[in-house]
Parts: C-alpha cells; sequence; structure tokens
C-alpha cells in the first residue's frame, strides 16, 4: 500500500448548475443499479418469457388480436416490471438505512429531496425496456402470426406508465416507511385488487381507477369499435404517478413553487384523465356498434376463393385463408354433385353489452335480415376468434351440415339450440368435421366434451354464443368411430353411398353398417 | 487561520450531559481525540461534522457558523468524515461506492478522476473494482477513508478509523493518516495511545463530557512525570499497575520513596489525565 496523498486536482467549485448535475449523476447509478438488480432481471426475463412462450401457444390455439393484446400486455408489464420498479425503487431509497450509512450520508451535500428525485427517475430506463419489450412482441406478433387488427399506442404506453406508477409508489413508501417489508406488502395487496376488484365492480366502468384499467371485450372486435379510452387513463396513470412523485420529495423536505406547481399540474392530469376515462361511449361510438353488430355485411369485404365467398371485417381478412383451408377439407370429401350449395361465410360479432335492449332472437333475426339484403342467405356465421380448435370444429361443423342437407342450419328463431341433424346425415356432419384437420377433430373432441354434462351430442356454434347445428349422441358415437378408422376407406364409402347417407330416413345403425363401424346401442328419434 | 473554533459546546441528550462546556480550537496537523467509552467523543465528532448542533456554545468551522444551514452547507463543502461504524453498500464495488458519495457530496466535474485519485491516495488502485463485501476491516476503512477525502477537504474527522484493525493494518492506517494531516487539519478519535504518540501533533482528552487535557502529547505524557515507577511486586496505592515482559511492574500513581522511577508514556498521562478527571468528577 502507498501512503502517499496524491495532489488533488484543484477542489471543484461550487457552481449553481452542481445540485442539477448531481441529481442526474445520481438518477444514473440508480438506473444502472435498478436495472441490474436481480428482482428487475427476473422480471424482465419472466415477462419476456411469458410473451414467447404465449407466442408458441397462440400459434397453436388462438391467432393474436392485436386490439386485445395491447392491453394484456399492460397487465403483465404492470405485474413484473411495475413490481420490480416498486420493490427495488423501494430498496434503493431504504440503502442507507439498510447498509448503515446515514451516519455518513445526512452530512453529504446533496439533499434529501434532491437524493428522492433521482430515485423517481430510476426507473425511466426499466420504463423504456418494457416499451421496447411490447412494441417487440406486437412486431413479432403483427410480422410472424397471423395476427388482426392493430394496438393502441396509448394502451401500449400503458404498461411503462405502470412502472413509472408503481416505481414512484415505492419511493414514497420508502420515504414514509423504513421497512422493506412494506413495498413487497404493497405490490400484494396490489395483486390481490387485480383479482378481487373485477368481480366487485362487477367489471363495471370503476375498474378504470384501477391501474389495469378495464378488460377488453370477451370476443375481440374491430379496434373502431373498442371505444376505449386509452388515451385518458394514460394520463390518469401518470398523474397518479405525478402526485406520487410529489408527495415523496414533499416528504423528503422539498418545498417551493415547482414542486406546488408539479403537484398541480399531476392532480390535474389525474382529476381530468379520471374523469374522461369513466365518460360513456360516444352516441357515434354506440350506434357504430351496434349498427356493426347487427348488419355486418354493410362493414365488411368479400373475396372467394374456391366458389366460396367470405365476408370479413377488414381488419381480420388476413384469417380468410386460414378459413378457407377448413371449409376445403370438407368440401373436398363431399362428392362433386353435392357441391352446387353456395356456400358464403360470414364475420359476426355478438356483444350484448353493446345493445343492451336487443335480445338473442332479435339479433339472429337481424342477421338473416342482413344476410337476405346482402344476397348471402343463410351465411354461415363465424365471429373475431380463430386459431383454437373448437373454432375449426365449429366452422367445418356448419359447413358440413351445408353440404349434407342443403340447409342453413338455421332452425326456427324459437328454437335456441339450433337444427339437429339425425340419422346418417349427422353422422356424416360429424365425420366431415371432424375429418377436415388434426385441429378440426381435437376440436370436435373439446365441443362434445363440453356437451357431455348437459344433453350429450355435440352443438356447432356461430359465434360461440348461438348453436346452429345439433347431432345427438347415438350419430356422434357412429362418427367418432369412423373417424378412428382410415379415413381413405371412409372417405370411399361416403362418396359410394352418399345418397343413402343423406336421405331422410337413414338411421345413425344403417349409417354405422355403411361405414363399417359398430351401430350405436341406442337409436334418436327425429 | 483556526479550522474550529469551539466554545463552550454543551449538548444534552435528555437528562444525560455529553459535553459540558467544551472549548478547544483546531488548526492544520493531526489532532488526536482521546477518551474512553462514553467520554463524549463521538457526540464531539457530530456537532464538529454538522450532523447535529450543540445545544449551547459558540461554533466556528473553516469560518462559518454550522446552525445555520447556509454555514452548515459551506463545512459540508470542505468537509471529510468518516464516522465510527460507517457502513457500506455491500454489493458496491469500491469505486462505485467513492463514487456514489462524490455526488452526494456534489462532486460533478471530473467526478471520476477525483474517485480515482482518493482511491490512489489510499492504496486501493487494484482493488477498486472488488466488490466492498469481498473486502477485508482494513481495506473497507481505506474505501471509507477515500471518500472522506473525497474534494480534497480542509477539515477531515475520522472516528476511531482504526478499530477492529490488525496490527499491521493499524500501522499502515497511521502512516496514511500522517500523509494526509499534511497542510489540512485532522481530527481523529482513538483509543489508541499509540496512534496519537505516532501521528498527531496535538491531543484532546475528553472524559465525562469535558476537556480534562489539551496540548502536545509530550505535555501528555509530561503529566505522569514522577509518578511512574516499576517495581518487583505490584505496589501498594498505585492507581493502575500490570506486569511488563520482563517481569516488573509498571505503576502509575503516587510512588513510594525510592521507587525505581521511569520515563512516562503518552498512555500514562493519559490513565493519570482520566483517572484525575474521574476522581474530581466523583468529588464533583
Amino acid at each position: 500500500m502507498t501512503a502517499v496523498v496524491a495532489e488533488a486536482p484543484g477542489s471543484p467549485a461550487a457552481d449553481a448548475s452542481a445540485p442539477r448535475r448531481a441529481v442526474l449523476a445520481l438518477a444514473r447509478v440508480e438506473m444502472v443499479r435498478m436495472l441490474r438488480h436481480p428482482v428487475t432481471v427476473a422480471a424482465t426475463l419472466l415477462l419476456a418469457g411469458l410473451w414467447v412462450s404465449d407466442w408458441f401457444t397462440t400459434k397453436t390455439t388462438r391467432y393474436p388480436v392485436l386490439q386485445e393484446l395491447d392491453h394484456d400486455s399492460a397487465m403483465g408489464m404492470m405485474i413484473l416490471l411495475g413490481g420490480a420498479a416498486l420493490i427495488v425503487g423501494n430498496l434503493a431509497v431504504l440503502r442507507a438505512h439498510r447498509d448503515g450509512t446515514t451516519g455518513l450520508s445526512r452530512v453529504l451535500i446533496l439533499p434529501d429531496h434532491a437524493r428522492t428525485l433521482a430515485h423517481l427517475l430510476a426507473p425511466l430506463p426499466l420504463a423504456v425496456v418494457g416499451a421496447v419489450l411490447i412494441l417487440a412482441r406486437m412486431a413479432v406478433l403483427a410480422i410472424c402470426a397471423p395476427a388482426a387488427g392493430h394496438p393502441n399506442p396509448y394502451e401500449l404506453a400503458v404498461g411503462p406508465a405502470t412502472v413509472l406508477l408503481l416505481g414512484a409508489l415505492g419511493v414514497l413508501l420508502g420515504r414514509l416507511t423504513r421497512s422493506a417489508v412494506v413495498a413487497p406488502l404493497a405490490l400484494l395487496v396490489l395483486l390481490a385488487g387485480l383479482v378481487f376488484l373485477e368481480p366487485l365492480t362487477n367489471g363495471g366502468k370503476a375498474l378504470w381507477l384501477a391501474p389495469q384499467g378495464q378488460p377488453t371485450p370477451m370476443m375481440p372486435i374491430p379496434v373502431s369499435l373498442l371505444a376505449r379510452p386509452a388515451a385518458a387513463h394514460l394520463g390518469y396513470l401518470l398523474g397518479l404517478a405525478g402526485l406520487l412523485a410529489t408527495a415523496a420529495v414533499l416528504r423528503a423536505g422539498a418545498r417551493g413553487v415547482r414542486v406546488a406547481g408539479a403537484g398541480a399540474v399531476a392532480l390535474a392530469c389525474t382529476v381530468a384523465g379520471g374523469t374522461a376515462q369513466l365518460s360513456p361511449p360516444s352516441p357515434a361510438v354506440t350506434a357504430a356498434r351496434i349498427a356493426v353488430m347487427n348488419q355486418p355485411s354493410q362493414h365488411e369485404t368479400c373475396q372467394e376463393l374456391g366458389h366460396v365467398t367470405y365476408c370479413a371485417f377488414a381488419e381480420f381478412s388476413r384469417w380468410i385463408p386460414a378459413w378457407n383451408t377448413v371449409v376445403q377439407a370438407v368440401v373436398a370429401r363431399v362428392p362433386a354433385t353435392a357441391r352446387s350449395t353456395q356456400l358464403t361465410v360470414r364475420q359476426r360479432i355478438a356483444i350484448p353489452a353493446f345493445d343492451r335492449g336487443t335480445g338473442p332472437e332479435q339479433l339472429l333475426a337481424a342477421w338473416r335480415a342482413d344476410d337476405a339484403a346482402a344476397g348471402t342467405p343463410g351465411a354461415i356465421g363465424i365471429d373475431t376468434s380463430w386459431g383454437d380448435s373448437p373454432a375449426a370444429a365449429n366452422l367445418a361443423g356448419q359447413v358440413a351440415y351445408r353440404l349434407v342437407t342443403g340447409q342453413t342450419g338455421e332452425a326456427p328463431i324459437e328454437q335456441r339450440d339450433g337444427a339437429t341433424a339425425c340419422g346418417g346425415a349427422g353422422v356424416l356432419v360429424v365425420w366431415l368435421a371432424g375429418q377436415a384437420s388434426t385441429h378440426a377433430g381435437t376440436g370436435l373432441g373439446l365441443l362434445a366434451e363440453d356437451a357431455r354434462d348437459e344433453r350429450g351430442g355435440v352443438s356447432f356454434y356461430e359465434t360461440q354464443r348461438f348453436p346452429t347445428v345439433y347431432v345427438p349422441t347415438p350419430e356422434l358415437t357412429v362418427a367418432t368411430q369412423a373417424l378412428a378408422r382410415p379415413r381413405a376407406d371412409i372417405a370411399a364409402r361416403v362418396q359410394q353411398s352418399w345418397a343413402t347417407l343423406t336421405a331422410p330416413g337413414t338411421t345413425a345403425a344403417q349409417a354405422a353398417q355403411i361405414l363399417g363401424v359398430p351401430a350405436p346401442a341406442t337409436s334418436t328419434a327425429c | 487561520m483556526t479550522t474550529v473554533q469551539a466554545e463552550g459546546l454543551s449538548l444534552r441528550f435528555g437528562r444525560t450531559t455529553a459535553l459540558k462546556d467544551v472549548s478547544f480550537a483546531l488548526d492544520d496537523g493531526v489532532t488526536g481525540l482521546l477518551g474512553p467509552n462514553g467520554a463524549g467523543k463521538t457526540t464531539l465528532l457530530r456537532i464538529l461534522a454538522t450532523a447535529i448542533p450543540a445545544d449551547a456554545g459558540q461554533l466556528r468551522i473553516l469560518g462559518a457558523d454550522p446552525r445555520g444551514a447556509a454555514g452548515r452547507l459551506a463545512v459540508r463543502r470542505r468537509l471529510g468524515y468518516l464516522p465510527q461504524n460507517p457502513g457500506f453498500h455491500p454489493h458496491f464495488t469500491a469505486f462505485e461506492f467513492v463514487d456514489y458519495i462524490a455526488i452526494l457530496k456534489e462532486i460533478v466535474a471530473g467526478r471520476h478522476d477525483e474517485v480515482r485519485r482518493v482511491l490512489h491516495a489510499v492504496g486501493l488502485d487494484d482493488q477498486r473494482g472488488k466488490k466492498i463485501k469481498a473486502l477485508s476491516g482494513g481495506m473497507r476503512q481505506r474505501v471509507g477513508l477515500a471518500a472522506a477525502l473525497l474534494d480534497d477537504p480542509a477539515l477531515v474527522i475520522l472516528d476511531e478509523p482504526t478499530v477492529g484493525l490488525d496490527p499491521e493494518q493499524r500501522l499502515r492506517f497511521r502512516e496514511l493518516i500522517a500523509h494526509i494531516g499534511e497542510g489540512r487539519t485532522v481530527l481523529l478519535s482513538t483509543h489508541q495511545t499509540e496512534d496519537v504518540a505516532t501521528v498527531c501533533q496535538r491531543v484532546i482528552v475528553l472524559n465525562q463530557g469535558r476537556i480534562p487535557f489539551e496540548g502536545e502529547p509530550v505535555a501528555l505524557a509530561g503529566v505522569a512525570r514522577g509518578r511512574v515507577w516499576t517495581s518487583p511486586a505490584r505496589a501498594d496505592g498505585a492507581l493502575a499497575a500490570w506486569r511488563t515482559g520482563n517481569g516488573d511492574y509498571h505503576n502509575i500513581g503516587d510512588p513510594p520513596p525510592g521507587a525505581r522511577l521511569v520515563d512516562p508514556s503518552i498512555e500514562d498521562g493519559y490513565l493519570m489525565v482520566i483517572d484525575a478527571a474521574s476522581l474530581a468528577g466523583r468529588a464533583a
């Protein structure tokens, strides 16, 4: 060790900008430490890992809808990165106390409120990391996956804003109490709020007062109909973050016009954003929602593929080739003579909250009228979710019913369970749907499982709400056995005996005999 | 110019008198602050470091009055302070810790150069990238000393920096403090009279919140002149006595006639001062 004291390079004189520069320097140090903290690294990796695994899962379940995933991204970010900002920010404020350096740090020059300001700035890079992750996720989904729609920039900014909000909360808690347990407890309370707030508020507008906001509708809808107050909510969250930050610096001893001004601006943002986000959608949006729900044909574009017409809302038209693959797999097993039926597949949305005065019967009637007016009577309905196996089975089943019976599958509106396909026709409908693809076969099993606890058999739905075709248990049993046999063999028997199988009097037992599978134990009276 | 001028400083914590009418002055060079546990050393140093105010008395540090915010800030800008048990952020490297303190001292221009300079000054060039939790106690103390030396302070206050160091580390630390004291004022609180003997130009003895002695170390030793003797057995009436390496007893007190007097050390003087002060205190 050398004991030679080197000459100081001259005592840096205190200048007016020194406190501001010191705050920025301290903020830089705290930023780096926050980003490097194991909690932050783990949270970031977990979030990215969840999204990556979600992408792989989504590919085999549901096609992504970006205006739905933007909100979903904010939620994950709030819990993980926001939680990290809360805990790590709190630990940073408590560092001097935890490590016993208060004896020294209290006689250093930079005042407490300036140090607090630096701590408040520390989560900024983490928020930027969050924004980059969200943008990367959206870009990957938009480019690599058959995604529909587009995200709302304000909705995307909500996640990073919650990081700032929870970071500010962590700093404030550190200023209020010296216990490092309080921040994790606050995070637990927040998570409990996520779980319990929605049922408590019945999913209503009051949820916008919570950081996560109101969830998106169960069924994806076109962006123009969402009308989520994302911008107002963003302003509300940033205002809240500003209020917490102001409280933290006040607690640290800051006083003066600038602090009061910052607090006033934050309060104004909170109140304005909080009020605006609770306002109901404009009459124009409400009218548009009803119009799109009741008369979808007027808001869709159609295209024909393989003699089938597909009509979809513009932002969902990327899915038409995927629909066509399923439809053509059914059509291909039907004799040429039965392919003359004109098929139209039309996308529909059914959100009860959009028009509380309209019941299911009125909506079905509106759709029929809309189809008739569009020149596509009896169009097969498909909703705004796609990619999961039940969706493929639902589409395949409805198409099969049209080809087998020549009917639309629309039972009288009073018959809420849809039309029933009995005997050989029912067997054919299920077999055609199940053989369309492995995916559709899996979906068929799931649909049958759903119906098992009720009346058995299987129902094929449009828009997940309205069963259009029902096939009873005996027919399902025969078809399931046929699906287990070599496809080519069954396909040949279907081609040879199409007329017999589709004849109204053919029973499930006769169909079983034709297809070479055991007859069902019971029969259906149709 | 006198660096520190204290007149009649007093401070009470509830019913306990920590300091009572303490007056002294500090100039350039190393001044040792000796005293037993509970004498008020740390309290006095915290007052000088502007961590706490005195209840009464006048204090000027580097020409400023630390009772006001502006004066306190002026003092802090030119102060280096190594508290007793300073505490370190164990996950910081030595460089990061000193850099962190530099920021809190509002050193912005050439900050990293300054951090490197003080780390070099305390001999931690090779260790600056090591986490503090991986450093020995002596090295940690040097990190604390480096932080105290930031911005070339005019007054350096060191509160028992040699506690817990092994003999070699203590020797090296003394050497370091001796060099730091060149051209600036250093107040070194210590239990070790050897520290005072080797590096201090002046010494203040603090006992029960009062200053019973202030002067040069030689003068402190001189307090015991004629009152230290050796004997083959423990002498009756000695204020303190212990057996030395050669088997004789080293006695302090009122020697008997014909006693074999020896030259007193600073430790002997210190013990005499403390004992006299304690007796006076008990009498009072």
